[in-house]
């Protein structure tokens, strides 16, 4: 198992004290492939990404990265590796040139190698007019394209995105996701979490649904959308006369979700109340099924 | 050699840009010390500017350990920077030493004027066991350094912890004053600025001390400044166990 797969993980988990942030994780993911990691907050995501960088120990069990162990082989683990992790910053007084720039030099490229990468990523990224501007002058979705922008450029083998388009605009997001496309065209593995469900499913091979620490579900993004019962839902806020031929019904504060094998007929929609839409499943209906309570910041 | 890389680079983005694109910085190092100096001139002349002058640069220098908690933590707790590198092949040791570095940057003006002053006054501190004795120092502070910060668990610690530090290491040591004013002498051994203190107040005829005293400085900064590195490599938390 630990020799055929990017990465693996068995029986994988993280205590803080008596509480498991981790546990009983246990999946593999081969080479190219981007793996979308879902669930609430808390449920494990940055946990996961944390032990799989080598950052943090694992509490039981045991990963391997590119063949090698995160915990007795650390070092070559990070040679093959790379990470944008959660809420990072790239560090203010500096230009994106001089941060991309630098993070290749620490990752042991040449000078020469090191600027000619740099240059790449940031025209690759829509930085290259900006890069000899302080990066506190920058936007939030500029300052993330930098980081995005040096992982990028480190051309790694398996690549860590902890959460990385949060609170960007849907021009930098886009930008973001043609990256992801690109370093799995490179044969790059990349691990993706996000908090965006329509992202998991555009960008991912493969979605890894955690809850509580623990692991949900593993399946490419259409596997899981099957999962959900029905083929349309009926998003219904306020007054309510429901649907009586709905397969499962979700709740979430004043709106009711009916998960329906066909839309129903405009009259049917009338007496029903003000705000209605109809729509094709999709992998949100899945992990509003089946993480959707748990999904309350259960942390 | 990665190590000696990894802290250029670290130096030249923290330290050289930092304090070329934020000059406060260069004059944050050497307010305290300047402080101090200007003080001890007003009530000993010249023999206590002479005093502050090797306490001063004394201070500068093992401020560059005690104040990299303030950035390590930062780019630790901040700005995740440390997360990033930890999942690079980046060493722990070249970080820190990078970062120690950077202060060491921001203080080189500072040196400059305490050396060209004491040079002036007659006080000739390139000597071989004055520069063991400052080699050490920087060393052994930028081990306890780096390992205090990360232990820090939140940011507003990395701002007070420094601050005391200072005082202990420089007031609690013999850098401004003789050892012989400490209980026992040999007290002042007991941190890297007191035995860095004693050696360079003897090498620049401050103060005679014996070779006992001497001895045991020295073998004590050699200590001091093994169990700093030490802590960097061993117990510095790159990784969060």
């Amino acid at each position: 198992m630990f020799c055929i797969s990017v990465i693996a993980c068995e029986n994988l988990g993280r205590r803080y004290g008596e509480f498991w942030a981790l546990r009983g994780v246990t999946f593999e993911v081969g080479r190219g492939v981007v793996l979308g990691v879902l669930g609430p907050n808390g449920a494990g995501k940055t946990t996961l990404v944390r032990i799989l960088t080598t950052e943090l120990m694992p509490s039981e069990g045991r990963a391997s990265v590119a063949g090698f162990d995160v915990v007795r082989e650390a070092e070559k683990v990070r040679r093959v590796v790379a990470a944008v992790p959660q809420e990072s910053r790239p560090i203010d007084f500096l230009t994106p040139y001089e941060f991309v720039l630098s993070y290749l030099l620490l990752r042991g490229l040449s000078l020469r190698e090191a600027r000619r990468r740099a240059r790449e990523a940031l025209e690759e990224f829509g930085l290259w007019e900006v890069r000899d501007r302080e990066v506190d002058t920058l936007s939030g979705g500029m300052k993330r394209r930098v980081l995005i922008a040096a992982v990028f450029a480190a051309d790694a083998d398996v690549v860590f995105l902890d959460e990385p388009t949060t609170g960007l605009d849907v021009y930098s997001r886009r930008l973001v996701w043609n990256s992801v496309t690109e370093m799995k065209r490179r044969g790059s593995t990349v691990v993706l979490t996000t908090h965006y469900v329509e992202e998991a499913a555009a960008l991912s091979d493969v979605v890894l649904v955690l809850s509580g620490g623990r692991v949900v579900d593993m399946a490419p993004p259409e596997r899981l959308v099957e999962k959900v019962p029905g083929r349309y839902v009926v998003e219904v806020y306020g007054a309510d006369g429901g649907i009586g031929e709905a397969k499962s019904v979700v709740d979430i504060g004043g709106r009711r979700l009916y998960y329906v094998d066909s839309a129903p007929a405009s009259a049917e929609l009338t007496r029903l109340g003000t705000r209605v839409v109809v729509r094709q499943k999709s992998l949100e209906d899945y992990v509003l099924l089946t993480v959707g309570e748990l999904g309350h910041e259960d942390s | 050699m990665k190590i000696v890389r990894d802290a250029l680079v670290i130096a030249w983005v923290n330290g050289w840009i930092a304090a070329v694109r934020g000059w406060i910085w260069v004059v944050a190092s050497s307010v305290s010390p300047v402080s101090f100096l200007v003080i001890l001139s007003i009530y000993g002349g010249v023999e206590g500017l002479k005093w502050g002058l090797v306490g001063g640069f004394i201070w500068t220098l093992a401020s560059n350990g005690i104040s990299l908690i303030g950035d390590a933590t930062y780019y630790r707790l901040g700005v995740k920077y440390q997360s990033m590198l930890t999942a690079a092949p980046v060493s722990p040791v070249g970080y820190a030493l990078g970062l120690a570095l950077s202060s060491f940057i921001f203080a080189l003006p500072t040196l400059a004027v305490y050396l060209a002053v004491m040079l002036w006054l007659g006080l000739w501190i390139l000597t071989p066991t004055a520069m063991y004795a400052l080699a050490a120092l920087w060393l052994a502070s930028a081990g306890v350094g780096f390992t205090l910060a990360s232990f820090i668990r939140h940011m507003r610690y990395a701002w007070s912890l420094p601050q005391i530090l200072t005082a202990v290491f420089t007031v609690g040591s013999p850098v401004y004053y003789p050892a012989t004013l400490l209980p026992s002498p040999y007290l002042g051994v007991v941190l890297p600025t007191g035995a860095a203190g004693i050696i360079i107040q003897h090498a620049l005829g401050l103060v005679e001390y014996g070779g006992d005293l001497l001895a045991a400085a020295a073998a004590a900064l050699a200590a001091q400044s093994m169990a700093g590195l030490y802590s960097l490599v061993k117990l510095a938390r790159w990784r969060q166990p």
